[in-house]
């Protein structure tokens, strides 16, 4: 399980950055979505509301166009003019109270005298408007001045209109709208100026002015197609409701969703449009279901990789810790297949040469075989990195020189005679195993392929704190392409030679491995004939002292 | 020298036993670390041969407790795995040496001899005389000098390693210089009433160690055979070879 660790941060660190990634687009996206809607929403509200207002901009076009009309017909001076201007009031269901003034400014109607109590009373409250010329002069479009703190009679001029009519008689009227607030109501006028100066106005029945617009907006069952999940509300300037339509019930205190103030005279009534918010949490909740979804699925996926994986490692390990274990099985017989082989070659005498030549092959095969074992164990734990070097003092030249004595009845065999050079005589800090190791993988090379060349040479060096020893062989060599790659694990150099040679090709990788452990290298010398491998050894450091005592 | 070998396999403890009795060595067996233990307990040793993968009480447990009483006695690990050499040299737990299975004899009786070289020279400079009769002062036979104390013999300058058995037979050969000594005195000193071993081990023994030190051992000139009793060492043996 070596390494695993940095494979699962790996992999969860991928799957976060794929999830993030994920998530961060869906909120994007939700973004997007909600400024999407928002404009939707803001333009079927601005389109909502507009459409209110074109209606109620139409109705007071007409009720002026109306008024006019009627106002043609009034005759101030005639008893049968004051009769049918009484009528007309009391047939009227929007018009309160008319007043008119003649150039000079004196009233003419209601007449002096002949007031009822309501118009009196009206009279009084308006009195300081007749008086007040620039009021009824049509002006371009002012300022909303709106002042709160009203006195009895404070007047809030809010828009002036010029509107220039032509009748059919030829009269030109100006006219303009004033909203005055008396005590306790606010009131609408409508006046209008002829051309001599004569003035006249209309001041509305409230109630019957706003019931008038209420019934030309929408209703409840034309709203709820349009609006959808939103309502529509008409507020005045005191923010009492004067109407509200559509299906959602408006909770108070939540703003409006858009507004918009009314064209005049109702210029501080506000149109306002409220909605549900749940168009958006739909769609919303939709996504992160989406989006938990993907997620699950995708983690289940990383879930059934790292499994797998795990297993592969496992598995993995498993072999291996089986070759180690068969290995380390092997030893024990093996040790005893070797150690009483040498103690029944104690036992004969000298003169039984058979018996001897025998024992020295079960004792040479099983060298042999604890080699090929070494090999194998030595070559898992490069693998897992698990090489450790024990350095003792000694003599490396005794140690090459062991090392060709048991390879010596092999290698007679094979008619290769050893040259052996000893140049590195002084005591140093070596692993002799280590080295033996590599000398047999290095030795049985040379018997395996190089036999036909006869000879081996073997030099020893010292020099500066490193060990060089080369050994040479002068058989068919290694072509120079292969050379790097004789070192790979499993390599072997395919030829007719290799043919049939029983090996398993991890000799000089192992070999490499253990050089490079003990600070050094092995490395092949262009020589020809044959081939000539250099060992190098670093034996510059302090031996263990717990084994020397 | 009394060895105790503790090896839970039972041929690879036999085969030890077989081939330290042969160096000259007295041998008791332990099968795992509790019987070890026990072993020391009762007897003195002068050399320890540890195997690290034992039932009961492993190679570890069994050193560290023998460290606690003895600091001096030599002890040898038999390992299987480069990794308990790593813990052995790691845990410093006072290892003389290890042989690394698989092994070979002569690697176990290198090992062997090198750690008794030691043993007899410390207590050669302990002055103590006690419990190794093999310690002793260089002696000549003939051409040959000989170093109890190194298990070895010298010839104009080459070296022959020999066992502490091959010592105590010199010994006893050149303290009876020009005597007789017989069989049996050779069966009781070199052997040990322990053993029971036949003449053709004797016999056979000789042979080798001839083989070892005399320059032709079909003439010998150190040790001669007296036919039906024993051997001799003659001092005049340079003049009168046969």
């Amino acid at each position: 399980m070596y390494r695993q660790p940095k494979v699962t941060l790996l992999l969860v660190l991928l799957l976060m950055m794929i999830l993030g990634g994920l998530g961060w687009l869906t909120y994007q996206m939700q973004k997007n979505d909600a400024i999407v809607v928002a404009h939707q929403q803001q333009s079927f509200i601005e389109s909502q509301i507009q459409t209110a207002e074109t209606t109620i901009t139409a109705y007071i076009q007409q009720m002026e166009v109306q008024l006019l009309a009627d106002a043609q017909r009034f005759n101030f001076h005639s008893e049968e003019g004051q009769h049918y201007l009484r009528d007309y009031l009391r047939r009227s269901p929007l018009v309160n109270f008319i007043y008119s003034a003649d150039p000079e400014g004196k009233r003419a109607f209601p007449r002096q005298g002949a007031e009822s109590n309501h118009e009196r009373v009206f009279l009084r409250q308006t009195r300081e408007l007749w008086l007040d010329d620039e009021l009824f002069v049509a002006k371009q479009a002012e300022v909303l001045e709106y002042s709160p703190k009203a006195s009895r009679y404070s007047l809030a001029r809010v828009n002036s209109r010029q509107q220039n009519t032509v009748t059919s008689s030829d009269r030109k009227f100006d006219s303009g709208w004033l909203n005055w607030y008396g005590a306790d109501r606010q009131a609408h006028l409508f006046w209008l100026k002829d051309g001599d100066g004569r003035l006249i106005a209309f001041d509305f029945l409230l109630p019957r002015l706003v019931s008038d617009i209420i019934n030309r907006l929408p209703d409840d069952r034309d709203v709820s197609a349009l609006l959808g999940r939103g309502s529509m509300r008409l507020v005045d300037d005191r923010n009492t409701t004067l109407y509200q339509w559509g299906r959602y019930r408006i909770v108070d205190g939540t703003a409006s969703a858009g507004y918009r103030y009314l064209p005049q005279p109702f210029r501080n009534w506000k149109l306002e449009y409220y909605h549900q918010d749940d168009i958006r949490s739909g769609a919303w909740l939709q996504r992160l279901l989406t989006f938990g979804g993907f997620s699950l699925a995708l983690i289940l996926l990383f879930i059934y990789l790292y499994k797998e994986q795990t297993r592969a490692i496992a598995d993995a390990s498993q072999r291996v810790s089986f070759v180690n274990q068969v290995s380390h099985e092997l030893k024990t017989p093996l040790t005893n297949v070797r150690m009483y082989a040498e103690l029944l070659e104690g036992e004969l005498s000298s003169d039984e040469q058979k018996s001897h030549k025998y024992l020295a092959v079960i004792i040479g095969e099983s060298v042999r075989l604890g080699r090929l074992i070494e090999n194998v164990l030595n070559f898992s734990r490069i693998q897992k990195d698990k090489i450790t070097i024990n350095r003792k003092p000694g003599v490396i030249d005794h140690c090459v020189k062991r090392c060709l004595e048991t390879f010596a009845e092999s290698l007679k065999k094979n008619d290769l005679t050893v040259t052996f050079i000893a140049e590195a005589q002084q005591e140093v800090a070596f692993d002799q195993d280590l080295l033996e190791q590599i000398l047999n993988n290095l030795l049985s090379n040379a018997e395996k392929y190089a036999f036909d060349g006869k000879k081996i040479e073997v030099h020893t060096q010292l020099n500066a704190g490193r060990a060089r020893i080369a050994v040479r062989d002068f058989g068919k060599g290694i072509p120079k392409n292969e050379r790097s790659r004789v070192f790979e694990p499993f390599y072997r150099v395919s030829s007719k030679l290799t043919e049939g040679v029983s090996g398993t090709g991890i000799g000089l990788s192992i070999a490499r491995s253990l050089a490079r452990q003990h600070g050094g290298n092995i490395s092949i010398l262009d020589q020809d004939p044959g081939c000539c491998f250099i060992v190098e050894l670093d034996v510059s450091t302090v031996y263990n002292e717990a084994l020397n005592r | 020298m009394n060895v105790l070998i503790a090896e839970d396999d039972l041929l690879i403890r036999e085969g030890l036993r077989d081939l330290l009795e042969n160096e000259g060595y007295r041998c008791t067996l332990a099968e795992n670390g509790q019987v070890a233990l026990n072993l020391f307990a009762e007897r003195t040793f002068d050399l320890i041969l540890l195997d690290i993968m034992m039932p009961e009480k492993d190679g570890y447990s069994v050193c560290r407790v023998i460290r606690q009483s003895d600091q001096v006695i030599p002890v040898i690990f038999i390992t299987a795995k480069s990794e308990e050499i790593d813990q052995v040299l790691g845990l410093e737990l006072g290892a003389d040496d290890y042989i690394m299975k698989p092994f070979g004899t002569r690697e176990v009786v290198a090992r062997i001899r090198a750690v008794t070289r030691r043993t007899l020279q410390f207590r050669g400079g302990q002055g103590s005389q006690a419990a190794s009769p093999a310690a002793g002062k260089a002696f000549t036979m003939a051409d040959l000098h000989i170093y109890p104390d190194e298990l070895r013999a010298q010839r104009n300058g080459q070296i022959i390693e020999l066992s502490l058995r091959d010592i105590k037979i010199l010994q006893l050969l050149v303290s009876h210089c020009n005597k007789v000594v017989t069989r049996d005195m050779l069966f009781n000193e070199c052997w040990g009433r322990d053993y029971l071993p036949s003449s053709r081990t004797l016999d056979q023994h000789i042979s080798k160690l001839r083989k070892t030190i005399e320059l032709d051992a079909k003439a010998p000139v150190i040790i001669h055979t007296i036919h039906g009793v024993g051997y001799r060492y003659n001092s005049s043996a340079l003049l009168a070879p046969g």
